[in-house]
């Protein structure tokens, strides 16, 4: 079955980007623009991981994970966190992994592969 | 002995000489009287003798008082401030500079002269000289009596009496106020280089993205993954133009293009019209106010929609970063009008995230932005400069969580008649 990632980031060319390394990875990607659409997308797919920008409009990244970390049914649901902000890896409790922009296509699909492996 | 002054031509060492050529003239004439024993002859060598003494002090005299004259000249004449203190901090000298630009009253203390306080400073240089005998320096900013502001270097020396006490202190003041504007724009240009290659690599990183995105839809012969990333490569271009046209905008020593007949109401239109979708993706509602506008209409018409455009752009970009205040739903206001010394107003007003305070003071500095990869830190810089060409200003209004509101006031007697010919002239090739 092909694996369903949450890809969530206010800016166009990012998630446009993460989109194609992923379709390209084979999985299925679903994109949120903020915080608030990617809780609505969250419940609605029950990704198997989210791609999360900790900087975005309407509900900062942070206060998504908040909301995700309560429901039952998402809060195991891993992250790889992928943002500039310093101080990134301390705003969620266990991203499984932390990516600086810019992304490199190869290294995000290993990273997102690796994740698969951990958590099956 | 290479460049050391020979002993006898100091004026000091002359004096003497005289002295002591006057003494020997006394002795040899007295000698002589003796030998021809004749009262007269001794009487008239010793007069001559005391003439010659009397020569010698007048001459001396002489040369003391060029030398004082000497040092009061360059007293006077060096470029930096100086003032001579006692112990109580009261200043007993002070050159002409000093003078010229504090208001130095008779007996008044440094600290009243210098920092129009009632006592004296912290750390006061002075003092740790009077104590310590040593050379003292710190930055300091003082006021003119006319008003200027003043970067010097403060360094204070001790002055000594012939027993080698302490009996005053001087303090010398070299102003660096050009050293330090100068120091402030080298490093701001640092700041404008390093922001610059940011902004680039931050492209090249969306260019590179949309090759990707391109490249993997025609892989996968998937038409719309290629058109989003056509649409990727636009938006990076369109930014690369951006930052482009703004970068030559600033740097260039372009002339303004008036045109005669110019409605600043149409501009504002034709700008509220091209962001009009935009605002509406983004949940921004746009109010336009035009009034009644009579001023003649020689305005730059492209500079005009280039200012109006950044501060359109800018309000929008405040309304989303708003994250915190939780509004459903944001205003621009766009509003065009005279005022009642007939000035064309430009306002363009948000209820978006506000200014911090720490940063309201750089809004207008090269490359300063707070948008992230998004900015170009140049739009403020650009809307400036507009004003300026038109006569006018620009300021702002900003309350953190509420709103911002940038006014630009293009005066009703502008553009000066020497720029209307000039921009004929332009207008005419």
């Amino acid at each position: 079955m092909t694996r369903q990632i949450l890809v969530v980031d206010d800016e166009a060319d990012i998630r446009t980007f993460l989109v194609a390394v992923l379709t390209k990875g084979g999985y299925n990607p679903v994109t949120a623009s903020n915080g608030q659409e990617a809780l609505e997308k969250a419940r609605e797919n029950k990704p198997d991981l989210v791609i999360l920008d900790l900087q975005m409009p309407e509900k900062t990244g942070t206060e998504f994970y908040r909301h995700l970390s309560k429901e039952k049914s998402l809060k195991d649901v891993p992250i790889i966190v992928v943002s500039g902000l310093p101080g990134r890896h301390l705003a969620i409790r266990k991203p499984v992994c932390v990516f600086d922009k810019p992304i490199d296509p190869d290294e995000f699909l290993d990273a997102v592969a690796k994740v698969f492996q951990d958590h099956q | 002995m290479k460049g050391r002054v020979p002993i006898a031509s100091s004026p000091r060492n002359r004096g003497w000489s005289i002295i002591i050529y006057g003494a020997s003239v006394v002795a040899l004439s007295i000698a002589v009287g003796l030998l021809i024993d004749h009262v007269s002859a001794v009487l008239l060598s010793f007069l001559l003798a005391v003439s010659l003494l009397a020569i010698g002090v007048l001459t001396l005299k002489r040369e003391l008082d060029k030398s004082r004259r000497d040092y009061k000249r360059l007293f006077d004449a060096v470029p930096c401030y100086i003032c001579v203190l006692d112990r109580d901090l009261k200043i007993l000298e002070s050159n002409t500079l000093y003078r010229a630009d504090f208001d130095v009253k008779n007996g008044a203390h440094c600290y009243e002269v210098c920092k129009k306080q009632d006592a004296q400073c912290p750390n006061c240089l002075v003092r740790k000289t009077f104590d310590d005998g040593r050379i003292h320096y710190s930055e300091e900013t003082l006021t003119t009596c006319d008003g200027r502001e003043l970067r010097l270097v403060v360094h204070s020396m001790p002055l000594r009496d012939s027993a080698g006490n302490i009996s005053s202190v001087m303090e010398v003041f070299t102003d660096i106020t050009d050293v330090k504007q100068l120091e402030k724009q080298l490093t701001l240009m640092g700041r404008a280089v390093a922001g610059m290659a940011h902004r680039i690599k931050n492209i090249l990183m969306g260019l590179e993205g949309s090759i990707f995105v391109v490249n993997t839809g025609k892989e996968m012969h998937d038409e719309q993954m290629i058109s989003d990333g056509w649409e990727m490569v636009e938006r990076n271009v369109a930014r690369v133009s951006r930052l482009v046209v703004d970068l030559l905008y600033c740097s260039k020593k372009r002339e303004p293009r008036f045109k005669e007949n110019v409605d600043p109401l149409h501009v504002a239109r034709e700008v509220a019209d091209l962001y009009r979708e935009r605002m509406s993706d983004e949940g921004i509602e746009l109010e336009m106010t035009l009034g009644e506008v009579r001023v003649n209409g020689l305005f730059d018409p492209d500079s005009l929609h280039n200012m109006l455009c950044n501060l359109m752009a800018n309000a929008i970009d405040a309304c989303r970063f708003d994250v915190e205040s939780g509004k459903d739903k944001h205003t621009i206001a766009l509003r065009c009008f005279q005022n009642e010394q007939n000035d064309l107003i430009y306002e363009v007003e948000d209820d978006g995230a506000g200014i911090p305070e720490d940063v309201k003071d750089k809004v207008f500095e090269d490359f300063f932005s707070t948008k992230g990869t998004e900015g170009t830190g140049m739009g403020l810089l650009v809307v400036q400069k507009v004003a300026e060409e038109h006569g006018g200003r620009v300021s702002f209004k900003t309350f953190p969580g509420k709103g911002t509101c940038f006014r630009v006031n293009l005066p009703a007697d502008t553009p000066s008649e020497e720029i209307k010919q000039l921009s004929a002239g332009d207008n005419h090739d």
